[in-house]
């Protein structure tokens, strides 16, 4: 069972390619901050974003709406988005609504 | 006691050094001195006006207890004091004292101050302390816009603390005695202009009675020449300073009123308009009674904000109750009338929006006829408010309008992702639809939480997950079919049942949900909901985040499906 804990939102940057890895829950309260610190990764000029959900311990429906919206603004803009699979049972809401085949999810990419 | 050396500093003072006392006279502060036998003994201009005397030799006179009783002095915890507190007379007894800041009213006025008062000891050439000289520092201005603003900062908070506003206004009323005034009363008026008394605060609950009696005595109808009712029709505040027993006497209907008014004492009294978008709805009234102080025009000004954040309370209020009025529309216009007899079925059903907030919630749920078929559909629009309803409605619309060309689910989800997506901005929604026929169901989830299935068994989770409608291009909705049996139960929820936050954080999850639905899989959906509801609220720990829909479909026994169907009063049988 998952351990509701704030997200922590760890960044790293190497030119044009940045990386942002999730801790955490990313529900209604927390996703603005993702959605912050991807518009400042893309305006710092980050032309390929690896998001890595592997510590995310849950995400609900307001998150997933996040990522959807993010996929469709990389297109429109001309970025790339990434994603890892979480290890955890936040896994579940990709499968449940065929996100995960979906969304840009890379095996590991680091 | 040294009364030659009192008298040579005197002299001093008076006589020889008349550029000094000049200088001493010209001082804004006004300026004692004070003998070791705690007598005044000398005032300059500035102080002898703050005493309201005309010369030193009155001041000598005066018995220096009495007249500091007049000034009925208090420090700024409103703790009254004596002439033994005093910086001036503490050094003549040998202590150190700190400055003083203190409060008095003017016996004669009723106005009030602020003083600050520092002592310092005149020594005679042994060291011996002689006399002492207190500056007194005017600080009225600075101390009341310190008060004001911290008075100001506490009803902001009250004001913040409840969308209750009667009894926000009570707080604030509450607040505003002692500091502000004895009184703090709050009234509003209706449609008819009457008034409704919201708020009487005194800080002796004992004289609260008072205000209750008096109450008798308040006419409904306003004069609209005196008082609250001018202050209605004007929308002016008005002050009265100075109440005269003959304007009580004028005012009072028989002896016991005059007696009440009396026992009040009510000295001044400032009523200032609650304005709402130009319009007066109620008054806010301070009165001084025991106190003594009377009103200035500062007092006003500061009654009309606290006003002015009071009127915002009750604006609050109203818009919030109507807002409320809306979403509780809204949604019961997303919800079915009332649960549909389908035959051979029983059926409970459950609908929970997030506490707090007064906003439509996403999820719905619905049952329809299409032929010889039920559906059903359970859904969560993600999102809230306005937007949200408007997407839920165009969902439920959707639905039932495809279902009639098709009534497979598989069919009626794609046609509810293509409205979706033909919307101009993201609108995504999970929706679970179920198809009943005879003794067997269809079912497919757009994105959904699964169906359970409880049998005599256990629970499990029935079919395949399909994709989340108006998100994606790609899409696939997987269609189950499976025979039902007479006592088996179907159950619908929406992902707030499952994210349910419990203890250390923990969500309450599917295994938990599991085991729950086996443990009552032979109840009614009645018995199934309750025992639901009662685990999810002794589960959850802080208010509930989301909303919680559940559906509970039981297919009744072949005896009792019969007698179902019999009591059911349209054709059944279909050439």
């Amino acid at each position: 069972m998952a351990i509701a804990k704030p997200l922590e939102i760890d960044e790293s940057r190497d030119g044009e390619r940045g990386r942002l890895t999730l801790t955490g829950e990313l529900d209604i309260a927390t996703a603005p901050r993702l959605e912050e610190a991807v518009t400042a990764m893309v305006g710092a000029g980050v032309k390929r974003l690896v998001i890595d959900l592997r510590p995310m311990s849950f995400m609900d429906s307001s998150g997933l709406r996040l990522f959807i919206v993010l996929c469709d603004r990389a297109r429109a803009d001309g970025w790339t988005l990434e994603l890892i699979r979480p290890l955890s049972p936040a896994l579940t809401i990709f499968q449940i609504t065929r996100a995960e085949e979906n969304l840009p999810f890379v095996e590991d990419a680091s | 006691m040294d009364g030659d050396r009192l008298d040579g500093l005197e002299q001093a003072l008076r006589g020889s050094e008349r550029t000094l006392e000049a200088v001493v006279n010209a001082l804004p502060e006004a300026v004692t001195i004070r003998g070791t036998d705690d007598h005044l003994i000398f005032a300059n201009r500035a102080a002898l006006e703050r005493l309201d005397m005309k010369t030193v030799e009155e001041l000598r006179a005066a018995d220096p207890r009495a007249l500091m009783g007049e000034y009925v002095p208090a420090d700024e915890q409103g703790r009254e004091l004596t002439m033994d507190d005093l910086p001036s007379v503490r050094l003549l007894r040998g202590e150190e004292p700190q400055p003083l800041t203190l409060r008095s009213l003017n016996p004669r006025t009723g106005e009030e101050s602020w003083a600050r008062l520092n002592a310092t000891a005149v020594r005679a050439p042994d060291g011996h302390i002689e006399a002492a000289v207190t500056i007194i520092e005017d600080v009225t201005v600075p101390k009341r816009l310190q008060l004001r603003s911290e008075f100001l900062a506490r009803v902001s908070e009250v004001l913040a603390s409840s969308l209750d506003y009667q009894e926000t206004l009570r707080n604030v009323a509450g607040l505003a005695v002692p500091q502000i005034a004895d009184w703090c009363a709050v009234d509003l008026f209706d449609e008819d202009g009457n008034r409704e008394p919201v708020a009487v605060a005194h800080v002796d609950p004992a004289k609260l009675v008072l205000a209750e009696r008096l109450r008798v005595y308040q006419p409904e109808q306003l004069d609209p020449d005196s008082g609250v009712g001018l202050v209605r029709r004007t929308g002016e505040p008005v002050l009265y300073n100075d109440i005269a027993d003959e304007l009580l006497a004028a005012a009072a209907v028989d002896e016991e009123h005059l007696a009440l008014l009396r026992e009040i004492q009510m000295r001044a009294a400032l009523i200032v308009p609650l304005i709402v978008r130009n319009r007066t709805i109620g008054t806010l009234t301070l009165v001084s009674a025991e106190s003594g102080r009377s009103f200035n025009s500062g007092d006003l000004e500061f009654a009309a904000q606290i006003a002015a954040r009071a009127s915002i309370a009750v604006e609050n209020a109203r818009l919030y109750s109507e807002r409320s009025e809306i979403a509780r529309t809204l949604q019961n216009s997303l919800l079915p009338e009332a649960l549909p007899q389908l035959p051979g079925w029983e059926i409970a059903a459950l609908y929970r929006p997030a506490g707090i907030t007064s906003d439509v919630g996403g999820d719905f749920y619905d049952f329809w006829e299409v032929g010889e078929d039920w559906l059903m559909m359970i859904g969560d629009v993600t999102g809230k408010g306005v937007r949200a309803a408007t997407v839920t409605s165009l969902v439920r619309h959707t639905a039932q309008t495809a279902s009639e060309f098709d009534p497979r689910p598989a069919q009626v989800l794609g046609r509810i992702n293509a409205a979706l997506r033909r919307r101009p901005s993201l609108s995504v929604c999970t929706a679970l639809c179920l198809r009943i026929h005879g003794n067997s169901a269809t079912v497919a989830s757009g994105g959904h939480p699964l169906l359970w299935r409880l049998d005599g068994s256990g629970a499990e989770e029935i079919g395949r997950p399909g994709t989340l409608l108006g998100a994606f291009d790609t899409v696939n909705w997987p269609e189950d079919s499976f025979a039902i049996a007479p006592g088996e139960t179907l159950l619908a929820i929406t992902d707030g049942v499952t994210d349910t936050v419990g203890p250390n954080d923990r969500r309450f999850g599917t295994q938990r949900l599991q085991e729950l639905l086996a443990d009552v899989r032979k109840e009614s959906p009645t018995a199934i909901r309750e025992r639901l509801v009662a685990a999810l609220e002794d589960f959850q720990v802080g208010a509930q985040v989301d909303d919680t829909a559940m559906v509970v479909m039981r297919m009744l026994p072949a005896a009792a499906a019969q007698a179902a169907a019999a009591r059911v009063s349209r054709p059944v049988a279909r050439v």
